[in-house]
């Protein structure tokens, strides 16, 4: 008798597991557009791992040569907006690749980033952009510890000297603040696409407004198992990923 | 008043050059990191946080610590603690002043101080420290000055220092809470986010703070005569043991939850303290001192038994002095160093911040000015002690 209702249990368990098991996730773009404090747009990348080649830098590049992010050798103080790791290592072991794959700032609904700011000098736009003000930041680096995925990157020295192809396009920053991933909000202003997204020739990567439910990302999300990076921390992540 | 810090001996002056040397040492460490960027020192991707945030817990637990004698002293008229009252406003000034400078010494953008306190986000815990520091650096300061100089007068404290430690309560207790809720919006690092962080610094900056106040008033009895403050000392004993063993009574608890959940951070952080981890995780040059942790918990448990001895406590001597200043020393460590530099390592591996020469310079510089700062306002209540007798 008792082991019936272990069983049962059991059982039960098993299927609530299964309706909302946090790693792979079918996501409704109606869910996201009637969810009270989602309104508006907001910003969200799709990301097909089964279409990024190994070895291929193209959106690492572009990203780097659109934004003037320095490149420093020491490991110890690289400063990156967009990097590829190991795809274990950055969806956990329920991602069988062990092939590298595209990370950036996640954009996160409820952003640890943000509360740990003493300044309000990152913030999170009404798009759903996290944007950093870099004339207000004092460099304190709370927001480095506070992101759980490690996606800011702090301006050790003068990045200035560093900037390998420097542009005219967009601001430099300073030794002192830190940077990280925009969305590329100043070409979304221009109606461009991110610069990573843009530029990858494999069409791995595709932007567009999560609340739109014609949108190419909502399609995808709709049609396709997604996963997002440590969805237990309850950050909602802006950046899904095709495995 | 603070003339009276400028006239002393000989040993004074020997005592006051060595901190000035330090603390233009890190002047010097200061100079430099400002000129080479956070890249001079030991910090890092990594090790993004190192010595300077790493004293910000436990002064802040310092500086709260003061309200257990001012508040009984000033509004509930204990008079038996009337003679360490200064003392501990000056300890909670000092620690207050020493957060301020470590906090501008670990900013990337130091211009922009101001940002700290016209820019405040309320809804991020940080945002409060700067702000919170600064009103109670002011409260403290007055509140010590002013029982000095009515004791001076021979007059009774004016009526607006009640109205000064009753503004310094709901201050001096958000210290330590929002020391710990700035660590807790950091939600991958085990140690930071317990629960028990906020009471743990409160307590163990209680039993620094009362260590070090029994040092203090050893230190003075020595020059003002054997009956001085006889049961003041022993009192801060008993205070002083009663906070270590909650302190110690706390570590049990994070440390046994810890284990018993098995929960991956705390446990990697708990032993790269007090296993061989640290051997190796250090550089080399480091090495020698991955012992430092695990003497320091054991100093700081045999200080709390010692004061536990009543007679210990009754005799009040120099090994009650130096019981309370080691329980100090250990309560540093707990709360400092060992919460934010092992807290933040990771178990994926990685970096361990260990100092380089700018960042270690800097803090021994900030801790010497701390130090000049407390015995100058120390030599005054000394002086104001003996003119009093004078009299
Ligand atoms: S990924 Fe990190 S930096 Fe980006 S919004 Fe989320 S918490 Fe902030
Ligand atoms: S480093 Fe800059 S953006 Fe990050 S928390 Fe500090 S002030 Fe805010």
């Amino acid at each position: 008798m008792r082991k019936a209702g272990l069983g049962l249990i059991a059982g039960l368990g098993a299927a609530s597991g299964i309706l909302s098991n946090p790693l792979f996730e079918r996501v409704s773009a109606s869910a996201w557009a009637s969810s009270p404090k989602q309104p508006g747009r907001r910003w969200g990348m799709v990301i097909d791992t089964r279409r990024c080649p190994e070895g291929c830098t193209t959106c690492l590049d572009a990203c780097r040569r659109s934004h003037n992010v320095p490149t420093f050798s020491d490991p110890r103080r690289q400063v990156e907006w967009i990097h590829k790791e190991d795809g274990r290592a950055l969806l956990g072991t329920a991602c069988a690749t062990k092939q590298a794959i595209p990370a950036l700032c996640n954009h996160c609904a409820e952003p640890s980033c943000v509360r740990a700011c003493p300044t309000d000098s990152i913030f999170r736009r009404k798009d759903g952009i996290v944007a950093i003000d870099y004339h207000r930041c004092i460099g304190c680096r709370s927001c480095m510890l506070a992101c759980p995925y490690g996606e800011v990157s702090f301006n050790w020295s003068d990045p200035r000297p560093a900037i390998k192809e420097p542009t005219p396009e967009y601001p430099t920053r300073e030794q002192g603040v830190v940077e990280k991933c925009s969305f590329c909000s100043d070409r979304l202003k221009k109606g461009l696409e991110p610069s990573c997204s843009s530029q990858c020739p494999e069409g791995a990567m595709t932007f567009g407004d999560l609340n739109d439910p014609k949108s190419a990302v909502s399609r995808l999300l709709g049609s396709n198992e997604t996963m997002r990076r440590k969805p237990e921390l309850g950050t909602e992540p802006s950046v899904f990923y095709i495995i | 008043m603070f003339e009276k810090a400028l006239k002393g001996n000989a040993a004074y002056w020997t005592w006051i050059t060595f901190l000035a040397v330090l603390a233009g040492a890190g002047i010097h460490g200061y100079r430099i990191q400002s000129e080479e960027g956070l890249a001079s020192t030991g910090m890092g991707v990594g090790a993004v946080w190192g010595i300077y945030n790493a004293q910000l817990p436990f002064l802040a637990g310092l500086a709260a610590s003061a309200l257990f004698i001012l508040v009984p002293e000033r509004l509930m008229k204990r008079s038996e603690l009337s003679a360490a009252a200064p003392l501990s406003a000056f300890l909670a000034a000092v620690a207050a002043a020493m957060s301020l400078l470590f906090i501008a010494a670990g900013l990337g953008m130091p211009s922009r101080i101001p940002g700290l306190f016209m820019n405040m986000s309320p809804s991020a815990p940080a945002s409060w420290h700067a702000p919170a520091l600064m009103a109670y650096l002011v409260l403290s300061l007055s509140a010590g000055w002013a029982l000095l100089a009515s004791r001076k007068k021979g007059t009774t404290p004016p009526r607006w220092l009640r109205a000064v430690v009753m503004l310094a309560v709901p201050v001096g207790f958000a210290l330590p809470v929002i020391a710990a809720f700035m660590l807790a919006v950091m939600p991958t690092y085990g140690l930071w986010t317990s629960a028990m962080l906020a009471p743990r610094i409160l307590v163990s900056g209680l039993a620094a703070g009362m260590g070090l106040l029994m040092f203090m008033v050893v230190a003075m009895r020595r020059s003002a005569g054997p009956d001085e403050g006889k049961e003041l000392v022993e009192r801060l004993a008993g205070y002083t043991a009663l906070a270590g063993l909650a302190s110690l009574f706390f570590i049990g608890l994070d440390a046994g939850t810890a284990f018993l959940g098995n929960l991956p951070s705390e446990t990697y952080a708990l032993r790269l303290l007090y296993s061989d981890m640290a051997r190796e995780a250090l550089p080399a040059a480091y090495a020698p001192f991955s012992l430092l942790p695990s003497v320091l918990l054991v100093a700081g448990a045999v200080s709390v038994a010692l004061l536990l001895l009543p007679v210990v406590r009754r005799t009040g001597g120099m090994l009650a002095a130096a019981a309370g200043l080691l329980i100090a020393i250990s309560a540093w460590f707990d709360r400092g160093p060992g919460l934010i530099l092992a807290g933040q390592a990771s178990p994926d591996g990685g970096t361990v911040y260990a100092p380089a020469m700018p960042d270690m310079l800097v803090t021994i510089g900030i801790w010497a000015g701390g130090a000049l700062l407390l015995t100058a306002l120390l030599k005054v209540t000394i002086s104001v002690r003996r003119s009093r007798e004078a009299l």
